[in-house]
């Protein structure tokens, strides 16, 4: 009783840690505090957090008065879309490719899987024009679907060598198991495998989802000229050549990041063990 | 009819290492067959070759009386259980057990009797709603076990089901699977690398070594008769007692092997085949359960015209027993070598090695015995009990 928890060594160690926490933290602390000033807080008092009368109309004004036809909430529902279409067809197809390279030993599947990892090296802007050209040929510009594809197809080679590497790791007998109890190769994937799967879906959804709505590059390329506006490019819309309102920026950067960063918090341990590898039964 | 016919099965996996050579085998319905055998011996090979998870390239296996070589695993009618268990993570027992049901697209009602029912006679039925990692080894085998039963297959495969249990454990599921497997009276085939579980388990036991069938044929057959030098070691624990040693003829229908200043002399009943070994070496073997301790009056009466003299290595006292290994005059031999590094105690210990012309046998002292290290013993041996091997193949001489 009484003795003191930490020795020198444990408690210098938890110390740094604190301070590397406080340190990750500013950003998002600068982030919150100017999204809750005035102008005028914000041009006399920039370091002063306001705690005394936050302004929260900040983010009425931000939700409301987005650059893009509909405002931010338009965005946001855009967005929206555009992720979960092309998360949930990422998954779909980047698991099924994964799991076809993993469990076949053909050369041809080997093949594939240097494919796609040098898919996953290749800086994607080199094929920008070409795929430009392609879609504009296909009448995928600035559509829900089209942007989806493309999100999708550019994030695959990245999720197939994530899904691969997981996989291979697997032990085949739940599928020898699921075939010997009498199922099918669907049924077998599907009610086995990518239950399976569960810790490394959840890391490519945390991923590409991420990837995707924080785009901003894609979205003004191949959505330009249309109503379907994406968060990045509302946020962009209250950036002005003469007069910027910071706070609404950071208003609604902090509206933009609030779903990510939940989604992060309820599935953090399933994304560190997607990473980590490996399945307890 | 759930028999399963195995006619000159071979495998050939890709990079050319050969599991198995032309396997032939007949296990009827309703039998308890073991395939027992060191590790890379093709048991497990030949198990998955049934289940359908191996392809055949070499050979033919006929289920229920049709051959399965070309039928996909799901359409073979077997369950198997994994030495893993490999039960879905994600899924609660019911859901486990259910599964295989699910497949066969039966209705929901059938679906819970039947996995009520299995569940009852695996003792599970309170265990329904966990998840698998919520369950003790025991428990999860035993899940495993109510997957393969709840479909009624026309064969159980199960692949060394209780290699991960602790010794208290497996002994008592060992009892549990014979009883299941009694009641189901389904045909089973059970790979393991544990002889005691091929002895007390089995209906009939397929010994295998090196891809190759060594011996088929009821525990007490191959205990008794084994085949071979091979089969002789490994089977029982410890196995059977190896000496090389001279046969010479003392005389007119008089054989006898030359143990150290010992002449044991041979059974009648095998001169006929052991004369042409006359003036030559040959294996003998012995079951240290035939080298004690007992008067030999007592056991053979006077027929005990053979003694074994030598100095005791090391007493274990086994409660039930003293395991006595003495160091004999003759030569030590190798049935496997594989197998007798396995076997061999570290070295340093002085049963590691035996001295050079001598051999370790080991014997089977009653636990009052007084018997120490470094004490000379004289065991006496019954003709009868003596086994002879070729030492050139190996093969038993009848």
């Amino acid at each position: 009783m009484g003795a003191f928890r930490y020795t020198s060594r444990s408690f210098v160690r938890e110390v740094v840690m604190i301070l590397a926490a406080l340190l990750f933290a500013m950003p998002l602390y600068f982030l919150i505090a100017i999204s809750l000033k005035t102008d005028q807080q914000l041009t006399l008092e920039p370091m002063k957090p306001p705690l005394a009368d936050p302004e929260w109309g900040n983010y009425a004004d931000a939700w409301s008065s987005g650059g893009t036809t509909g405002g931010m909430g338009r965005a946001f529902l855009n967005t929206l879309i555009i992720t979960v279409g092309s998360v949930v067809c990422l998954v779909l197809v980047s698991s099924l490719t994964a799991y076809v390279i993993a469990r076949r030993t053909s050369r041809l599947s080997n093949g594939l899987y240097v494919l796609f990892v040098v898919g996953f090296i290749m800086p994607a802007t080199l094929g920008l024009v070409p795929i430009y050209v392609v879609m504009r040929g296909a009448g995928l510009l600035a559509t829900y679907h089209g942007i989806i594809i493309l999100h999708t197809a550019g994030i695959l080679p990245f999720a197939v060598f994530l899904y691969v590497g997981f996989i291979r790791a697997l032990p085949t007998e739940y599928e020898e198991a699921a075939q010997v109890d009498g199922a099918g190769m669907l049924r077998t994937f599907f009610k086995v495998v990518i239950p399976l799967l569960r810790p490394i879906t959840t890391t490519v959804a945390m991923l590409s989802g991420l990837i995707v709505w924080n785009d901003f590059f894609l979205a003004l390329i191949f959505m330009s000229g249309s109503s379907i506006g994406t968060l990045p490019i509302a946020l962009n819309s209250f950036v002005n050549e003469n007069y910027t309102q910071w706070n609404l920026v950071f208003a609604g950067a902090t509206i933009a990041i609030l779903p990510m960063l939940c989604v992060f918090v309820v599935a953090q341990r399933q994304f560190v063990r997607g990473l980590a590898g490996g399945i307890r039964g | 009819m759930g028999t399963i016919d195995i006619r000159g099965l071979g495998k050939v996996y890709p990079g050319g290492t050969r599991a198995l050579r032309d396997l032939n085998l007949e296990i009827a319905d309703g039998e308890f067959m073991i395939f027992v055998g060191p590790s890379g011996c093709g048991k497990t090979t030949a198990l998955r070759m049934i289940a359908g998870l191996e392809t055949i390239e070499e050979g033919e296996i006929s289920i229920g009386g049709t051959v399965v070589n070309r039928v996909e695993p799901r359409k073979r009618d077997v369950a198997m259980v994994f030495q893993n268990y490999a039960l879905y993570p994600h899924m609660t027992v019911y859901d486990n057990i259910a599964f295989p049901l699910q497949c066969e697209g039966k209705r929901k009602q059938e679906i819970k009797e039947r996995v009520e029912e299995a569940a009852r006679l695996l003792g599970l039925g309170e265990l329904l709603k966990r998840k698998p990692r919520a369950l003790s080894g025991g428990q999860r085998q035993r899940v495993a076990m109510g997957r393969a039963i709840v479909r009624k297959p026309q064969a159980f495969l199960l692949d060394e089901p209780l290699s991960n249990l602790d010794a208290k454990l497996r002994m008592q599921m060992r009892a549990e699977l014979s009883t299941v497997q009694r009641t189901l009276g389904v045909t089973t085939v059970y790979v393991t690398h544990d002889q005691v579980e091929a002895m007390t388990m089995g209906t009939r036991i397929a010994v295998m070594r090196n891809g190759l069938l060594q011996q088929e044929g009821t525990p007490e057959l191959v205990y008794d008769r084994p085949s071979n030098m091979f089969v002789a070691t490994f089977i029982g624990s410890p196995g059977m007692n190896l000496l090389s040693c001279p046969l010479v003829a003392d005389g007119p229908d008089d054989l006898r092997c030359v143990v150290g200043d010992q002449r044991i002399p041979a059974p009648k009943e095998l001169h006929g085949a052991l004369e042409r070994f006359a003036g030559s070496q040959v294996v003998v073997g012995v079951r240290p359960e035939k080298l004690t301790d007992a008067p030999a009056h007592a056991r053979h009466g006077d027929a005990a015209a053979g003694r074994l003299r030598g100095e005791v290595t090391v007493v274990e006292m086994l409660g039930h027993e003293r395991l006595v290994q003495v160091e004999v005059p003759g030569e030590p031999v190798a049935a496997d070598p594989e197998l007798e590094n396995i076997r061999r105690p570290p070295d340093g210990r002085r049963n590691g090695r035996p001295t050079p012309g001598t051999a370790n046998v080991y014997a089977r002292f009653s636990p009052s015995s007084t018997v120490k290290p470094l004490e000379t013993v004289d065991i006496p041996v019954n003709p009868a009990d003596l086994h002879f091997f070729d030492p050139e193949t190996g093969e038993a001489i009848r």
